[in-house]
């Protein structure tokens, strides 16, 4: 997923969205947007940065999870939970960098963004939830790995500067942020 | 004792008429001319019109109201034009926030009116800035 960081206006259509769809309930979440404010900025001086899980290449949740409950889908690049080895131990939200997951006290389990893959990825469906609903197409959904889909390109525009959130912890995330 | 129903209803009827049009007013909290901060809600929530910083500019109330605007705060969200694309086809804010109008363009600093759902609380102490 790509982010265009500066398109986000926080009508947080996309945490509702994804509540929806995901079940997640009221004290927990899969997706924020997070704000902050900036008096210096000479044009813009609040901004909003859209979280949610990295999907990491090198998850530091699934490094930690003693059950094997989390795991990184080798066919997609997805990291899952599957609920049922979840021993609420908790380990997993102690090393995610980016405080990505919460207990569900429903599930007892860790519950985590999947880039909706249960819900609607598996179903068919092309896009996430929270990229299907933004009305400011600030997500961009696809497939890094295929040159032909927008979120690669995107990403491989050497025009535009991308990062990504908080590099130093090394894990490799898979949702870039970028401007313009 | 049929007029003394009347008189009343009458009263009754004139209170409430003056509640209506005070509520379409909005009277700003530190008693300025003019709407005070206006939320938009529809579309999508936290969308920030403070007629403040508009005045201050020197804009009188003739410049938007009723041509562009209504006198009753929020009307405009419930029309379906009230959109992004609505006001690139100039219609409410797109008046004058255009390319080529007299203020910077709906499709620029999208933040400035956009203030952001946990924004609604601190509005008017952002306003005052």
């Amino acid at each position: 997923m790509v982010i265009h960081q500066d398109r986000c206006i926080d009508c947080e259509l996309c945490m509702t969205a994804c509540v929806t769809t995901n079940n997640v309930p009221t004290y927990g979440y899969r997706t924020r947007v997070l704000e902050r404010d900036d008096p210096k900025a000479s044009e813009r001086k609040r901004e909003f940065i859209p979280v949610l899980c990295n999907q990491c290449n090198n998850p530091p949740c699934v490094l930690g999870c003693p059950t094997k409950a989390t795991y990184k889908n080798p066919a997609n690049g997805i990291v899952m939970m599957e609920s049922e080895k979840c021993i609420g131990c908790k380990t997993c939200m102690e090393a995610c960098p980016y405080n990505a997951r919460y207990f569900n006290e429903e599930t007892s389990a860790v519950d985590k963004c999947d880039f909706c893959f249960n819900s609607r990825l598996s179903k068919g469906e092309k896009l996430t939830a929270c990229a299907a609903v933004c009305p400011a197409k600030c997500r961009v959904f696809g497939d890094l790995s295929d040159p032909g889909s927008e979120a690669y390109q995107v990403v491989h525009n050497l025009e535009k500067t991308v990062w990504v959130l908080r590099p130093d912890a090394g894990a490799k995330p898979n949702v870039f942020y970028m401007k313009g | 004792m049929r007029t003394r129903i009347i008189s009343l209803l009458i009263l009754i009827l004139a209170a409430a008429a003056m509640i209506t049009v005070y509520e379409g007013l909005v009277v700003a909290e530190d008693g300025t001319v003019g709407g005070g901060e206006i939320i938009f809600t529809k579309p999508v929530k936290s969308v920030l019109f403070s007629h403040k910083s508009h005045t201050s500019m020197g804009l009188d109330c003739n410049a938007c109201h009723d041509k562009i605007f209504q006198m009753q705060a929020l009307s405009a969200q419930n029309k379906a034009d009230f959109t992004m694309q609505g006001l690139y086809d100039k219609k409410y804010c797109g008046s004058c926030h255009a390319k080529d109008g007299m203020a910077f363009a709906s499709d620029t600093q999208c933040a400035r009116c956009h203030i952001g759902t946990k924004g609604l609380n601190s509005a008017p102490k952002e306003a005052k800035k």
